[in-house]
């Protein structure tokens, strides 16, 4: 299906404008449609991870906790290198650094909670450290990029990750895991069904805009 | 209309100078991605994006991605304050 609105006869100035307009939500849409997906992915890993860490008893439950972050981390690089296709940019400098920086702030906390094993930190305590810790890294690596590049929902499921975080361990060994599953896990799969209704409204508006003038 | 420039005052160059204003300065589109994004054929692309680059609104730079020749396109610091200007222009006709 290609467009009815190429050719060189402008319309006038309410429909040109609104042509412009319709034509950038419908870019921006396009653009971002996978984003709700890979947020699901993460949600669903959080919520069912955090949930078997919780009411499962033995390694297992971390085998399925890893799997299930795997699985979200391969799709969203999947979907991510999808999205980007056919893209290019001169200044890589801010996507390298933020990247950089979640691989120096994992390996990071790796190594704090090795040193403190070292140190005599009891089971619990370091299975309550890592998880609260990670969450509360991912929160601000979401806030983060939500600050980079102007996302209004990075920031708020990232500053709601962070809060959660440091609430959790108040909760005591095993049941922070509840909340972080349920309180980190959900607040992602409500960002993805937020962002996938705002997209396809987004989408729904540019089509109709698109083909209705001219 | 006389305000409004005549580059951008066309619907297939409107939408064309829309899109590739959504983009971050610094970035570029392939070709095939932009007629994607667009849902416009092959030849009315290419007859717009060259009045839009003799204009100098957009960059069009040939590279290679492996053996394959592909064109990127993107907006230069002209056409993108061309889009402002227009889309000001249109705002002020409107009231």
């Amino acid at each position: 299906m290609t467009n009815n609105n190429d050719g060189d006869e402008p319309l006038d100035p309410a429909s040109m404008l609104a042509l412009a307009q319709k034509q950038q939500k419908s870019v921006s849409s396009q653009r971002g449609s996978f984003v709700a997906i890979i947020m699901a992915g993460y949600g669903v890993a959080l919520l069912a991870g955090f949930l078997t860490l919780r009411f499962v008893a033995g390694p297992v439950a971390w085998w399925v906790f890893i799997a299930l972050f795997a699985a979200a981390i391969a799709l969203s690089i999947t979907l991510g290198v999808r999205g980007a296709r056919g893209i290019r940019s001169s200044d890589s400098f801010t996507g390298t650094a933020y990247g950089i920086s979640w691989s120096l702030a994992m390996a990071g906390l790796g190594a704090l909670g090795g040193g403190l094993i070292i140190q005599g930190l009891d089971n619990h305590l370091l299975l309550l450290f890592y998880s609260c810790v990670y969450t509360f890294l991912i929160g601000l690596q979401y806030f983060m990029a939500g600050v980079i590049w102007r996302s209004v929902p990075s920031l708020i499921v990232g500053g709601w990750l962070v809060v959660v975080a440091a609430v959790a361990p108040y909760l005591g060994f095993p049941n922070h895991y509840l909340l972080l599953g349920i309180g980190g896990g959900g607040a992602f799969i409500l960002l993805a069904i937020v962002t996938a209704s705002r997209n396809r409204s987004l989408q729904l508006s540019a089509s109709k805009g698109l083909t209705t003038n001219g | 209309m006389d305000e409004l420039d005549p580059v951008i005052h066309a619907q297939g160059r409107l939408r064309i100078t829309a899109a590739l204003a959504t983009l971050e300065p610094g970035e570029e589109l392939s070709f095939p991605r932009l007629q994607e994004l667009l849902d416009m054929t092959a030849g009315n692309l290419s007859t717009h994006l060259r009045k839009l680059e003799d204009a100098g609104y957009v960059t069009v730079t040939k590279a290679h991605e492996g053996r394959t020749p592909i064109t990127y396109l993107g907006l230069t610091r002209t056409g993108r304050r061309a889009f402002e200007d227009y889309t000001d222009a249109l705002k002020g006709l409107l009231g």
